[in-house]
């Protein structure tokens, strides 16, 4: 699954955050080959180092919601054997408000079975690499306001296709004032 | 009657009613409709079969206009086509006599010597390859914490990118606050003094020239590093007297065709 990734310092304070990164081939071209596991590679043990390095950094994990930059109004908990910690907590700097990791990965294991085999939609629970949780100044999930006000006229997607003939229905010259 | 006199009556009679279908009454269409397995007469609309044939060589389906795009029967798995659906593993080459291929596969859509055109209430886009875009190859934000009256930097090196040939371009925003609801500033953050300075145009004279002072300028540059690798870079100075924190959000870019 997914994740953002942050780099903290040595108090704990986020400094950094990477919501994604695309890995491509070795061709000129350099063709997308897909998107970067941070989870996956941070659970193989591997070093976040080879996905990135951050300048006065401690340590770098995931976090399985993208909270875009109000990350950094946060502090890390980590938790775990030595070579093994995770981060359990998101702590606010300022309003000591908790977001649990456990809490968080027990919402996404229930909407999952919610959906018996289904593709399980989590975006409101996690956020996604380009539409991050609105937080509020207390650290808080924000209620996501209208995108629009729904009282204004649409032309309905699905009725792209009618009347676009341009070949058949070509606009008619505007006068020129030479007539 | 006998039975070749039957059946020259009935063949006479099938051709009245073929004649004159129109003076039928609703009731002897469903009559007729049923003895002749057709279902009933709300399902027999005319369908106009004539642009379809079955082509030469046991090709399922063809347009029968010559030069029009055919399904060839070998490039469709056994067992893809259903009455209702299309296998996942479905596999479908679509061949025009103009050399162009689409692909439709579990890997998605290919287009070869073509385009993708979605039209919709106002634009028009085509996919063609001829144009070029830019499309994000990481994002992510960055922080530097600097003391009053010196300079710091915080750079994110992207060692997953791998080595690059060329510094790609980066957008970023940046301010002295995370908070979701406050401006983000393009590329550089000035905070400036509100009142006007005053410096003197010649070292050691008259300070008589109006000038707007800075009090912090950050920015956000990209760069190589020696292994050819992406940096995001967040500096400035601070010459206010107390420390600040900046700050910024970033995309790095890839150029790429659409």
């Amino acid at each position: 699954m997914l994740t953002m990734l942050l780099a903290y310092d040595a108090a704990g304070n986020v400094i950094a955050t990477l919501d994604y990164l695309v890995q491509y081939d070795d061709t000129p071209a350099r063709d997308p080959l897909g998107l970067v596991d941070f989870g996956a590679h941070e659970e193989a043990g591997g070093e976040h180092t080879a996905i990135w390095q951050v300048q006065g950094a401690a340590g770098s994990k995931v976090w399985p919601e993208w909270i875009g930059g109000r990350a950094h109004d946060f502090r890390v908990e980590r938790e775990g054997p030595p070579g093994r910690k995770h981060i359990a907590a998101l702590v606010h700097k300022t309003s000591g408000y908790r977001r649990e990791r456990a809490a968080v990965e027990d919402a996404i294991a229930s909407r999952i079975a919610k959906a018996k085999g289904a593709p399980a939609d989590i975006r409101d629970l996690v956020g996604g690499p380009d539409r991050p949780l609105t937080l509020t100044n207390t650290g808080r999930t924000a209620r996501r306001p209208a995108p629009s006000p729904a009282t204004l006229p649409l032309v309905p997607l699905a009725s792209a296709g009618q009347a676009t003939d341009t070949a058949a229905e070509a606009p008619t010259p505007l006068p020129t004032g030479d007539e | 009657m006998t039975e070749q006199s039957t059946a020259a009556y009935l063949e006479e009679l099938a051709r009245e009613v073929r004649a004159n279908t129109e003076r039928l009454a609703e009731l002897e269409q469903s009559a007729l409709a049923a003895y002749l397995g057709l279902g009933t007469p709300a399902r027999l609309g005319p369908v106009d079969l004539s642009p379809l044939s079955l082509s030469p060589g046991g090709s399922p389906l063809a347009l029968d206009s010559g030069s029009g795009p055919v399904v060839p029967a070998s490039v469709i798995q056994p067992g893809a086509v259903e009455a209702e659906s299309f296998s996942a593993s479905a596999f479908i080459r679509l061949v025009t006599n103009e050399g162009a291929t689409v692909v439709i596969d579990v890997t998605g859509l290919t287009v070869t010597n073509g385009k993708i055109t979605v039209t919709n209430p106002g634009s028009v886009v085509i996919i063609d390859g001829t144009s070029n875009m830019f499309k994000i190859q990481a994002s992510g934000s960055s922080s530097v914490t600097v003391a009053a009256d010196t300079s710091g930097a915080t750079d994110v090196t992207l060692t997953g990118l791998g080595t690059l040939a060329t510094t790609p371009a980066v957008h970023a925003h940046l301010n002295d606050t995370s908070a979701s609801t406050d401006a983000r500033h393009l590329g550089h953050w000035l905070e400036w003094w509100t009142s006007t300075g005053y410096v003197a145009s010649t070292s050691g004279g008259s300070p008589t020239v109006r000038t707007a002072p800075l009090k912090r300028a950050f920015t956000v540059s990209t760069l190589l590093n020696g292994s050819s690798q992406e940096v995001v870079r967040l500096h400035g100075y601070n010459g206010q007297g107390t420390s600040v924190t900046v700050f910024c959000y970033y995309h790095v870019l890839k150029e790429a065709a659409i």
